[in-house]
């Protein structure tokens, strides 16, 4: 029995670091740095819990047990849902509006201040293990630490599979912290039951439970509201100068007022989408929450109404231009919206087309969504496509196809995962299926020369992309795209340049513009940039 | 001298292996660490030895290396073959936190724990944010392999000053 309690608390406390990982993931496009620092805070907090362990609760460890139980419930179901409240406080009565920005730096900042509460449920659960060991060691008169620390082992295993693959893609992230938190709950009854003996003391347990349970069950009740609440104020850009109460009312009559956000969440992504305009029917006069139609992917913006357009035709025809011949069978990784593949399909000598796509959820809404399946002129169904859900290192080291042009659509490399999408492994293969004369087009940050500069970042996105792709074996390459970054390559050597006499006449002006090359010697080559699944780089754009 | 132990030790083993997929390699690795953990004390009165203790230091070191080349050769042709030497590590580690809590005096125990979660902190810091991008899997491993070949011969060493005594 007691080792089932410590089944439940070891389980419990990983859900939660991993419930605070995810929910902060979205202050940061850094997802190495804030997964990273959070699952480190965890174990040091749980480090120092477990080593003042012995000098506390020493009258009485059942009740401490109970106590702790019961924090760490409370503190796990309000932990999300205040993570959001106080982020839309910092985004609407923060003037410089730094918060809603994702790419400012000091969003750093605000990734180790939400620490405290990985820290808190850390460092009382550095308590549970030797507490249940020191009850059983008085009952049992043996030390079975070592089976205690195996039963965790366990538990931390069950909550890493259970939470992020099962529960996360279902609710929402405050309903994940309740779930989680009514197994704490059940730990604090199975704890009142099995320790405490005296009357005084089982009260206070049956008051802790009733009293967990009312907030378990308050915290329910709201979460569908703060989330949107929070969702709101980060893509609606709202902002009061003066904090007062009259303004929070303000602000909270205007939230409830706007038009709700759609949010999707799936194993590998949470997929928002932004309506065109916040203000509900009818009241339309206020523009100025009138927004393009957008979708984010985990808060990074993805496409949006009107910038689309000339995203994919910059892919689509810049590719085109800079080859001088035109595809005919082509391959795309990634780019489940379907608006890449609708925008191939106006190429006349273009037969057959191979979509590449990791989420399932994401050709779903494409295919499903009113506006989306609009936009994408519903592209996934022609006969001329093949859809293929899976993942495209797999796909494209599996098949035996080759192709005229590879479109490289994915989301850019915030984590090592993604990375891998961006390495010398990925693009030795990539070559290996392109036909003589085809190319490979893919999107890229970039970075001016001023940028880079300002920032300080050195190796720039491109110096990573150039070298590495250098080093699987293209021969000649190009980065252009001041408003949207690609990189194009081949493996024969040729001059690349754009052809703008060539360009169809019914394509976006700002197509146009953003065809434009990158100054390419400039950049450093060197060996040491290259990025290697075994060998990775960390790309940092903003 | 037990908490540089397991500092050392724990940082090897989170970093052993990640270039497997990230979630059977942490699902494999807990639960075999977790299965060892909890068989140590039945079987306490055969195992719990010094020179299994330094055998399992330098049987990580020898995995650490060997694992580097184990598997590219057989490729991802071989998934079942590919994780053995993550199975390895995870059961020899999962031998070395038990013996150095058995070791201990009792009121030392949740402080060699704590030292645990320490070394793991440190691993989860260091190794995306440092080790990964600047040295790369393979001189990763083998320093973490040059890691448990120390920890071997030093604890090979207090053994003999404790035996004089």
């Amino acid at each position: 029995m007691i080792y089932l309690l410590a089944l439940v608390v070891s389980f419990c406390s990983i859900s939660y670091q991993i419930l605070i990982s995810k929910t902060l993931l979205q202050f940061s496009t850094d997802e190495v740095f804030s997964q990273s620092l959070t699952l480190g805070v965890y174990l040091a907090s749980m480090g120092i819990g477990a080593f003042v362990a012995d000098h506390f609760f020493q009258k009485s460890r059942q009740v401490g047990f109970v106590v702790i139980e019961f924090i760490l419930s409370i503190l796990g179901c309000v932990a999300v849902p205040l993570i959001y409240i106080l982020s839309v406080f910092f985004m609407v009565f923060n003037q410089d509006q730094s918060f809603s920005d994702l790419f400012s730096p000091d969003r750093y900042y605000r990734i180790i201040f939400f620490q405290i509460f990985t820290f808190a449920i850390g460092f009382l659960t550095g308590f549970e293990i030797p507490i249940l060991n020191a009850l059983n060691r008085t009952k049992t008169g043996r030390d079975s630490l070592n089976t205690f620390l195996g039963i965790s082992y366990v538990g931390t295993v069950i909550g890493s599979f259970l939470i992020p693959l099962w529960i996360i893609p279902r609710v929402d992230l405050i309903t994940v912290g309740v779930f989680v938190s009514f197994f704490n709950l059940i730990c604090l009854a199975g704890a009142s039951w099995l320790f405490l003996k005296r009357t005084p003391q089982r009260v206070l347990g049956l008051f802790l439970l009733a009293l967990g349970m009312f907030v378990n069950y308050s915290v329910l009740t709201v979460a569908p509201k703060v989330t949107q609440i929070y969702k709101k104020a980060y893509y609606a850009d709202v902002s009061f100068v003066e904090f007062n109460l009259e303004n929070i009312r303000q602000a909270y009559r205007l939230f409830n007022f706007l038009k709700p956000i759609e949010t999707y969440s799936s194993v590998y992504q949470m997929i928002d989408i932004v309506p065109a305009n916040l203000a509900p029917a009818g009241a339309e006069i206020f523009q100025e929450f009138a927004k393009d139609f957008s979708l984010y992917l985990n808060m990074a913006p993805q496409f949006s109404e009107n910038t689309y357009k000339f995203y994919h035709e910059s892919m689509v025809f810049g590719g085109i231009n800079l080859n001088k011949t035109s595809p005919q069978k082509v391959l795309i990784l990634g780019g489940g919206d379907g608006l890449l593949v609708a925008e191939l399909l106006k190429i006349p000598s273009v037969e057959k087309i191979v979509l590449v796509e990791l989420d399932p959820l994401m050709i779903h809404i494409a295919k499903t969504h009113p506006v989306i399946s609009r936009f994408n002129q519903r592209a996934l169904e022609d006969a001329k496509v093949e859809v293929i859900v899976g993942d495209a290192f797999h796909y494209i080291r599996n098949t035996k196809e080759s192709f005229d042009a590879i479109l490289v659509d994915f989301p850019f490399p915030a984590s090592y995962e993604l990375g891998r999408l961006f390495s010398i492994e990925f693009y030795s293969v990539v070559i290996e299926r392109l036909r003589d004369n085809g190319y490979v087009i893919a999107d890229i940050p970039l970075l001016t020369q001023q940028e880079a500069v300002k920032s300080g970042i050195s190796p720039t996105p491109q110096e990573i992309m150039v070298n590495t792709m250098l080093a699987s074996g293209f021969k000649s390459l190009v980065t252009f795209g001041p408003m949207d970054g690609f990189v194009f390559a081949k493996k024969e050597t040729q001059s690349l340049r754009f052809d703008y006499e060539k360009l169809p006449d019914e394509i976006d002006f700002r197509t146009r513009l953003n065809l434009n090359a990158f100054e390419i010697e400039n950049l450093k080559l060197s060996p040491e940039f290259v990025n290697s699944v075994y060998k990775p780089q960390r790309f940092r754009w903003r | 001298m037990t908490y540089e132990l397991c500092l050392a030790q724990y940082l090897s083993v989170t970093l052993g292996d990640t270039f497997l997929r990230y979630t059977t390699t942490v699902g494999i690795f807990t639960l075999t660490l977790g299965g060892m953990s909890l068989l140590y004390d039945r079987f306490a009165h055969r195992i719990h030895r010094p020179q299994y203790f330094i055998a399992s230091q330098l049987l990580l070191f020898v995995v650490a290396f060997v694992s580097q080349y184990w598997i590219p050769y057989f490729g991802p042709d071989n998934p079942v073959i590919c994780h053995l030497p993550l199975f390895a590590i995870g059961f020899i580690s999962g031998y070395e936190l038990p013996y150095l809590i058995r070791e201990s005096e009792n009121a030392l125990k949740n402080k060699v724990l704590a030292f645990d979660y320490f070394g793991m902190f440190s691993a989860t810091l260091l190794f995306p944010l440092f080790l990964f991008p600047q040295l790369g899997v393979k001189n990763t491993l083998l320093i973490l392999a040059l890691f448990n070949l120390f920890t071997a011969v030093v604890f090979y060493f207090s053994l003999g000053k404790k035996a004089k005594i």
